[in-house]
């Protein structure tokens, strides 16, 4: 009797053990790695990262950049390549550029609503990480009549760029001066001055 | 007393004074300093370097430069002298978990960079003309080497007649091999636009 009461104490121990043990090892496999959720509708689509097959949900992945692909029989393939910092959601929508693929749309309108609740939150989320990326777009554009300077900013094959038009030599230094005042190195960004056609670059492109 | 009332004493004296040994031992960490070109260096515990009261290790004339010096983990600063020629200085080392070796090298003072231009400027003004056959149309109105002498860094100042494309302009030339090569002049240099030339760099040729 009381060798069945020590067993039956053993058995609670024994599982905080063994979950003590998953949770280590799980730890241990994790380390140094995030959790990313990776999202493909049609939701039977092939899931493939860094070209290996791949099951979809919530996976781990050491930082850096890591290229994702989604497949399915008659739609186009979607491939994406991201640069994993933090833990995220990877959204991947095959396209359904066949005749069969929309026929299959019509055929399931909960997955055609799906593809578009993604497509925006796809959207949301790539504006988001620009705003996070480029913090200096949400104060623009920027006009100054005094200065006078107007800033504003475009996209470029390097990344952003702020464009300074309107403007007097006095207004240049003065954008570049309000730059600076909001926080931003200016030397560490690219720069465009619209009305300044530069004297000595003129003369040697001659 | 009894026999095992000492023995207790003496287990409790033993272990008290391992953890005390112990603490002191992890309390302190290895500085190793590696430096030319300085005449004198002193560790000092940071924030207070102007107070010499708070001066807890001084390598004095002739110092040996990668002598490791065992410290009180926290944060220090290094102040040195430079050897003729060079910048005095200073820089700052926190002592934490691992040892921490740093490297002393002082750029050129001001004075022998001021030397240096002045023998310099009319071989790097030829080849800014060369280059800018338009620079009559500034003056160089601040310009200075910095560094070990290899960065020339100019502010121009307009005085033509052109009002809208009046702008200071900023420029950097680097010594090559002993030849000075010119980049571009701009309202103002960007790590983008001249990414081969150093941020800190464009930084204080923007700044004159």
């Amino acid at each position: 009797m009381r060798l069945n009461k020590k067993f039956y104490l053993w058995i609670p121990a024994g599982l905080i053990i063994l979950v003590l043990v998953a949770a280590v090892s799980q730890s241990a496999v994790h380390h140094g790695k995030l959790k990313v959720h990776i999202l493909a509708v049609p939701g039977d689509s092939q899931i493939y990262i860094d070209g290996k097959k791949s099951a979809g949900g919530f996976v781990y992945l050491p930082p850096g950049e890591h290229s994702f692909m989604a497949s399915r029989q008659y739609f186009t393939s979607y491939k994406t390549s991201v640069k994993i910092g933090a833990s995220q959601t990877i959204y991947l929508l095959p396209q359904p550029d066949s005749q069969q693929a929309k026929q299959y749309l019509i055929q399931n309108p909960t997955i055609q609503q799906q593809r578009e609740e993604v497509g925006g939150q796809q959207f949301t989320n790539s504006s988001q990480n620009f705003t996070n990326s480029n913090p200096i777009t949400t104060l623009l554009p920027y006009t100054d009549i005094n200065g006078p300077f107007t800033i504003n900013y475009g996209v470029g094959s390097g990344g952003i760029y702020l464009l300074i038009s309107d403007s007097s030599p006095d207004g240049r230094a003065a954008a570049i001066r309000w730059i600076s005042q909001q926080g931003y190195d200016p030397t560490k960004m690219d720069l465009r001055f619209s009305d300044f056609s530069n004297p000595l670059i003129g003369a040697s492109d001659e | 007393m009894s026999s095992k009332l000492w023995r207790y004493l003496l287990i409790i004296f033993v272990v008290v004074g391992c953890a005390a040994g112990f603490k002191y031992e992890t309390s302190k960490q290895i500085l190793v300093i590696n430096y030319a070109h300085v005449a004198t260096i002193s560790v000092v515990s940071s924030g207070s370097s102007e107070d010499p009261s708070t001066k807890i290790a001084t390598l004095a004339k002739n110092p040996i430069s990668g002598q490791p010096l065992r410290l009180k983990k926290g944060s220090y600063t290094l102040v040195y002298t430079g050897a003729q020629g060079y910048a005095n200085g200073s820089q700052s080392v926190t002592l934490g978990g691992k040892k921490q070796v740093v490297s002393i090298s002082p750029v050129y003072s001001e004075d022998h960079l001021k030397a240096l231009l002045d023998q310099s400027s009319a071989q790097i003004h030829q080849v800014i003309a060369a280059n800018y056959p338009n620079i009559n149309l500034y003056v160089f109105d601040r310009e200075a080497l910095i560094d070990r002498g290899e960065w020339y860094i100019a502010k121009l100042v307009y005085v033509g007649a052109d009002y809208h494309n009046s702008d200071d302009l900023r420029l950097v030339v680097q010594e090559k091999s002993d030849d000075w090569v010119a980049t571009p002049p701009a309202i103002w240099l960007t790590t983008v636009e001249y990414p081969a030339v150093p941020a800190w760099v464009l930084a204080q040729a923007n700044q004159l």
